[in-house]
């Protein structure tokens, strides 16, 4: 019996140590190859290459971190080459440059299986495309790039061309949700949509492929019912705490509808269409010996007393890393930076290179309503107190310490009513027993409280990046005239970028006393004297839309 | 004779006089010329129509965001002041002040300059994230040489620069709207 308990553990010590080994060796491999995009993203011009090519990406990614891509500087999502230059510098990444389609052929046809082919008459075929590539090994490639992947000994796996002309978009997606989506991943989901028509921007396709992921551009539009029917279909098909990554497809449905739908499953959402790299970066763990460190400006326990002046603060949300963070200006200003908090899970070097490059002025904080991009008055009682729980564990991982919440489901765009009811209000003061506080809105609102010592704060200015500076003073300093009680805490939201140095100009022309603070400072001082009115959402608040 | 003479002085006040004919310039549709225009942040258009009977001016702002379209009208009485209830503010819809629902604003109109100059004053209250509070508003909307041009200049109590929005007409008939 003892001799046979010896053998057992023999036998499992055998299969442990290869295993341990491996844990040990686990990691990227320090050899990858780097290639450049530019700026052509036209359907009729360089999108169809770019897709192979992410598509390839997504393959040679799959069980190893081989193809990064760098696009250039205005490109939306705007750190491709900073992080590029952190790979290297932080976890001795040696690139080579592919500098050709042929050659990245070349080097990495051998993780395809084979090609697809979408249908140029048809743009959404590309993400029935992006679908089989990820189920099949396969790359993307439109009629015109068939002799190219053949020559690097790819076979036909399946050709769209054809099959969906003439079908509506409704059509086209319940046939291949018959045919694949039994095979998908229901972890993740792709709404690939964005930018449509004339320019694609599918540069997320990679790390859809790698996952294995359905791709679609179904509409959230109730007007569209039989698009609505089959994103539902999707959404009640996923798993519990599933993510959404993508956008919504400009011109079909809006950003509202969209976050409202998924926010009704307690889905998170994970933008943008076309943030490249995923299937790259979250290959990376931090670097050894990285914690998270917030510039924290006063203590949690802290308490400060607010002077008869202005205070004013200001936040950039819409994701760090596409806004103004690589421009010039930053660190001038105390600016707090909404930080996408599941990037520990997808890309963690994004966070480390953040927090690393951050200036003494730039201050952390959690969104955008929970562990992800959601609309807090929709989302089911059940998974809220689930989903807080995620975000606030993400928010002690990363050092944060206020929740930004922003609920834009009846607003039209950045105007219109951001509120919150009070029940949700409630929900969050149980759920963040231990922030500073929490701000509101995207747009201007009007959802105001204080509970021991966590104001619940909403901007009262939202900064369009193409108003006039001189405007912005005038209206600033209308705000501060019409609340005329001291202190008064006005909160600006910083619209992705806005210029950091014209808002320094704008400041010195203030009528104060005025005083300019990081968030946390503004927070502690909003707990210290009461002069908002407390509110929530009322029911006859303005509504756009009526939702489902 | 007396009788007759005020029968005579009760109808002449019951009965719209007919607008002068400087200020029946005014009526009909005019579209805002945003580059000539201060910045209109939260719309995207605006078109004023102009209805004067007499003493009565009916102002109708037409105004646009995305899919949102929005038609109030301020009706007001040159030479008086009246209580409007819900009064129309071009508001700046990226700053925190709302409309008080329900609640009425003071406003007196004049008509100046031969009638080619109507100033509305208007106490308008507003909800802020302090409360309620007062804005006093008065608007000039100046008839242009060539009677097609309409320049609306507004001022704040609470705002020191003016807001001046540059709008021409258009043609009767034409069906454009924001």
């Amino acid at each position: 019996m003892i001799m046979k308990r010896n053998l057992q553990s023999i036998f499992l010590a055998l299969l442990v140590i290869p295993a341990f080994s491996a844990s040990l060796q686990a990691g990227p491999s320090k050899e990858a190859w780097v290639m450049r995009f530019d700026s052509d993203w036209r359907t009729a011009g360089g999108m169809p290459e770019k897709a192979m090519l992410i598509s390839l990406q997504g393959l040679a990614n799959r069980d190893d971190a081989r193809l990064y891509i760098i696009h250039p500087a205005d490109f939306q999502w705007e750190i491709t080459e900073p992080l590029y230059d952190f790979y290297k510098r932080k976890h001795g990444i040696h690139f080579t440059e592919v500098r050709s389609t042929e050659e990245a052929l070349r080097l990495f046809s051998k993780y395809a299986k084979g090609y697809v082919v979408w249908d140029q008459e048809v743009p959404t075929t590309s993400n029935v495309a992006f679908t089989i590539a990820g189920l099949k090994d396969a790359v993307v490639v439109t009629g015109d790039l068939i002799p190219l992947v053949e020559k690097h000994g790819l076979k036909q796996i399946d050709d769209l061309r054809g099959r969906y002309t003439g079908q509506t978009h409704a059509e086209i997606y319940a046939d291949a949700i018959d045919r694949y989506w039994d095979q998908c991943n229901r972890d993740k989901i792709m709404l690939m949509g964005g930018h449509r028509g004339r320019v694609m921007q599918p540069a997320m396709a990679d790390w859809g492929i790698r996952e294995k992921m359905f791709f679609h551009e179904l509409s959230a539009d109730p007007e569209e019912a039989d698009e609505v029917a089959l994103n539902r279909k999707l959404l009640e098909d996923l798993n519990v705490g599933a993510i959404v990554f993508g956008w919504h497809p400009y011109g079909k449905d809006t950003e509202e509808q969209s976050t409202m739908l998924l926010s009704s499953y307690g889905l998170k959402m994970e933008g943008l269409h076309n943030l490249p790299n995923l299937s790259y970066n979250c290959q990376f763990s931090f670097t050894e010996g990285f914690k998270f460190t917030n510039n924290s400006n006063v203590g949690l326990d802290e308490k400060l007393v607010a002077e008869e002046k202005v205070y004013i603060s200001f936040v950039q949300s819409d994701s760090i890393g596409i806004g103004v963070w690589t421009k010039p200006g930053r660190g001038r200003l105390p600016f707090a930076w909404q930080v996408t908090m599941n990037w520990t899970d997808f890309s963690p070097a994004a966070l480390e290179y953040f927090h690393e490059s951050a200036t003494p002025n730039d201050y952390f904080i959690g969104g955008l309503s929970g562990p992800g991009y959601m609309y807090p008055n929709n989302i089911p009682k059940d998974r809220f107190k689930v989903l807080m729980k995620e975000a606030r564990e993400l928010m002690s991982l990363l050092d944060e310490h206020v929740m930004e919440i922003m609920d834009n489901s009846v607003a039209d765009g950045n105007v219109g009513t951001v509120d919150l009811w009070k029940e949700t209000v409630d929900a969050y003061y149980k759920a963040f027993p231990d922030v500073i506080g929490f701000i509101n809105g995207y747009g201007p609102g009007r959802t105001y409280d204080l509970r021991d010592s966590r104001p619940m704060i909403s901007y009262d200015y939202y900064i369009d990046p193409k108003r006039p500076r001189e405007e912005v003073t005038a209206d600033l300093n209308e705000l501060i005239a019409l609340n005329a009680k001291r202190p008064y805490f006005l909160l600006v939201h910083v619209r992705e970028s806005n210029d950091v140095n014209s808002l320094v100009g704008v400041i010195d022309n203030l009528e104060g006393p005025v005083e300019v603070v990081p968030l946390d400072v503004f927070l502690k001082l909003a707990a210290s004297k009461k002069t908002y009115r407390t509110r929530y959402r009322q029911p006859d608040d303005p509504v756009h839309f009526k939702g489902y | 004779m007396r009788r007759l003479l005020l029968t005579l002085f009760l109808l002449g006040a019951l009965i719209p006089l007919p607008a002068s004919e400087s200020s029946s310039l005014f009526n009909g549709r005019w579209e805002l010329l945003p580059e000539r225009s201060s910045a209109l942040d939260g719309w995207t258009d605006m078109h004023l129509v102009f209805e004067v009977e007499g003493d009565r001016v009916n102002i109708t702002h037409d105004m646009r965001w995305r899919s949102t379209r929005v038609v109030e009208t301020n009706s007001v009485i040159a030479g008086d002041t009246v209580e409007v209830p819900d009064f129309f503010r071009v508001e700046q819809r990226h700053m925190a002040v709302y409309p008080h629902r329900g609640a009425a604003s003071t406003v007196s109109a004049d008509w100046l300059d031969d009638d080619r100059t109507l100033k509305v004053k208007a106490n308008v209250p507003v909800e802020v994230s302090q409360g309620l509070a007062m804005m006093r508003i008065e608007c000039e909307y100046r008839l242009g040489v060539g009677d097609d041009t309409l320049t609306v200049i507004e001022l704040h109590s609470t705002r020191n620069n003016p807001l001046v929005y540059r709008f021409r007409k258009l043609p009767a008939g034409d069906s454009s709207r924001p």
